[in-house]
């Protein structure tokens, strides 16, 4: 069974919707990239899933299951008692997650002592190889790459079953990056929860996610496993996305740019919202919302399906 | 030679009034930029690469070394042929004016206000006068960048410093600003002094990589030599921590650990971190040598 299953999540801000009717689910163990570039929607799911998004922002539609009950229905007092526990968020800036005038230990009792588990902080902080002296450290005192640890080992403190990370890396140095993703990976691996790991940078997914969901002006418009995506993925904005990645050390092609820009989220393209943007588009791309297009399915479930007008067309 | 630095140091002091401590953010660094030539800066954050381009542009004083533009010293009137652009075009254009007043004033301000200067200027840049009366709001971050690469031409300069332009545009954008800047300083001739951890758009846009580390050159060379065979054990970890489609299992060529940059002792800033350091790497600074592929390493003099 499946541990979170959203369905037709939408999220606006104000009169903006930001997230247009998403929908995808996570099995206990799998590591699901959300790629997208800023606007697309990526964090407004990852994080309005959860509640945390505070107004403007408002969901306006979907349901959010989490080990069968509706996160967005659930009384607070439920919602509480779930986070940190069975879910946890890992934010892109520890810098600004972390209050500066507490002390990490301070930091951890906060969190921790509601769940009746204050006791774990230097176990937590071995974790994710962090010395517990520094739980005496203010935020001020730790590196970039030490405080994203800190974030990192109070999210996994109480061993929960998902973990939301929001570009948890994107602000560190690729020798930084490569060593917390490392940890990451290795501490998934000992206890098994499942993660939605959320990025800009899909070079990155293919390193360690098992499923890759593709966001688009507010819309999922390809989700697959990620063996799918190293073979260039299908949707023609993830195979644009896969050719602006700079060509590799040891590779050479020309250089690639997707045409256009995305557009604004008050202003969303009608049809297809990549179709001004795509070289295969057609009429029926610029009215109608594509259908969802699979490729492959294992029992009811689709595998892998991206969201265009001409896949349908030439299959 | 366009720009020639040589011998290049820059200290910040630390602690109060009476204290000595230092924090050492650039030593003994020596690089040339000829005219249309594109050198890359790679380096971590506190390397010191944007503080090598704040110095470049007069914005830092230098503690020690040589800084000689079109072989004379530096002048102050020089510094009008050196132009930056910044890494990020949200907060380096003016909120509450149009993109008609970025460009404007500094073509009125170095006289070259002709009539047509202004279009002429934007075509260079791949936009044209309907953005003029547009604010940087309605642009995007692609578009942006685009309108501070055409304020930092409007000067005509014959060097331009990027400090990470790239770096908080979205993936679909980023290549377009780095033909751009391939293609201005093909067709003008202009210097380019590229800011950037980012190791594949260096080897892409640049002819020589220039890798520091805690302040000091480690290696230097044209940009597919230093990638396809680094000789420094620091760009080897650069290069291993930035090649994907690998996974994460492979373990990384170095111990954790940081360069001390306060008060700094002779020996390599990364003989810690290095898993092949000889006994002289904790006691002597070892010096660039070579003459295409400069290394700072003892393990190539062993």
């Amino acid at each position: 069974m499946s541990i979170l299953d959203v369905k037709r999540l939408s999220v606006n801000y104000g009169e903006v919707r930001a997230a247009d009717s998403v929908s995808f689910s996570l099995e206990p163990g799998q590591i699901l990239g959300l790629v997208g570039e800023s606007g697309s929607g990526k964090s407004t799911v990852a994080l309005g899933m959860l509640r945390l998004l505070g107004a403007p922002a408002h969901i306006s539609g979907g349901e959010v299951n989490f080990q069968g009950q509706d996160i967005l229905r659930m009384d607070d007092e439920t919602l509480r008692a779930l986070r940190w526990r069975d879910i946890s968020v890992v934010p892109q800036s520890a810098l600004s997650a972390l209050n500066p005038v507490l002390s990490i230990g301070e930091q951890f009792r906060d969190t921790l002592a509601p769940h009746g588990a204050a006791h774990l902080a230097p176990e937590a902080m071995e974790r994710v190889e962090l010395d517990p002296k520094h739980l005496d450290s203010y935020p001020h005192q730790l590196s970039g790459g030490m405080r994203q640890r800190v974030a990192l080992a109070l999210a996994l403190a109480l061993s929960p079953k998902l973990v939301v990370m929001d570009e948890p890396t994107t602000a560190l140095d690729v020798v930084v990056e490569r060593q917390i993703l490392r940890r990451v990976m290795a501490l998934q691996r000992e206890q098994g929860f499942a993660m939605l790991f959320v990025t800009h940078d899909l070079s990155l997914l293919m390193d360690f996610a098992t499923d890759i969901g593709v966001m688009y002006a507010g819309r999922l418009v390809e989700l697959g496993p990620a063996s799918a995506f190293k073979a260039g993925g299908r949707h023609p904005y993830t195979q644009g996305l896969r050719k602006s990645i700079p060509p590799a050390l040891n590779e050479d092609r020309e250089p690639y740019s997707i045409p256009g820009a995305p557009p604004r989220a008050d202003q969303p393209p009608s049809g297809c919202r990549f179709h001004p943007r795509c070289g295969l588009a057609t009429a029926r791309c610029a009215s109608q919302e594509p259908s969802k297009d699979h490729f492959s399915r294992s029992g009811q479930e689709s595998v892998h399906w991206a969201s265009c007008w001409e896949l349908n067309h030439a299959s | 030679m366009l720009l020639e630095i040589q011998g290049l140091g820059v200290d910040f002091p630390q602690g109060g009034v009476f204290s000595k401590s230092i924090l050492q953010a650039l030593n003994e660094v020596s690089l040339t930029v000829a005219e249309g030539e594109a050198l890359a800066l790679v380096g971590e954050s506190g390397s010191g690469k944007s503080t090598l381009a704040k110095v470049v542009a007069g914005l830092q004083v230098a503690s020690r070394g040589e800084i000689r533009f079109n072989d004379a010293p530096r002048s102050k009137a020089a510094r009008d042929d050196i132009q930056m652009v910044f890494q990020n075009p949200f907060a380096s254009l003016n909120p509450v004016h149009d993109i008609r007043h970025h460009l404007e004033r500094p073509l009125k301000l170095y006289g070259f206000d002709k009539p047509g200067a202004l279009k002429e200027l934007l075509e260079t840049v791949g936009l044209d006068e309907s953005y003029l009366p547009r604010f940087p709001h309605e642009l995007s971050g692609g578009q942006r960048q685009r309108v501070a690469i055409a304020r930092a031409l409007a000067p005509r300069p014959k060097l331009l410093l990027a400090d990470e332009p790239t770096s908080m545009l979205d993936v679909s954008s980023r290549m377009d600003i780095l033909q751009l800047l391939d293609r201005l300083r093909k067709e003008t001739g202009v210097g380019l002094l590229f800011v950037t951890h980012d190791l594949a758009a260096a080897r892409w846009l640049c002819d020589r990589i220039l890798v520091l580390y805690a302040g000091q050159v480690m290696e230097m060379a044209p940009a597919d030599t230093l990638l396809r065979s680094p000789k420094h054990p620091y760009t080897q970890l650069l290069l291993a921590a930035a090649t994907h489609g690998v996974g994460l299992d492979t373990e990384l060529p170095a111990k954790p650990g940081r360069a001390n940059t306060i008060d700094p002792t002779p020996g390599c800033p990364f003989q810690n971190r290095c898993l092949q350091a000889l006994p002289a790497c904790s006691t002597t600074t070892p010096t660039l040598l070579g003459e295409q592929h400069q290394v700072a390493c003892h393990l190539e003099t062993k």
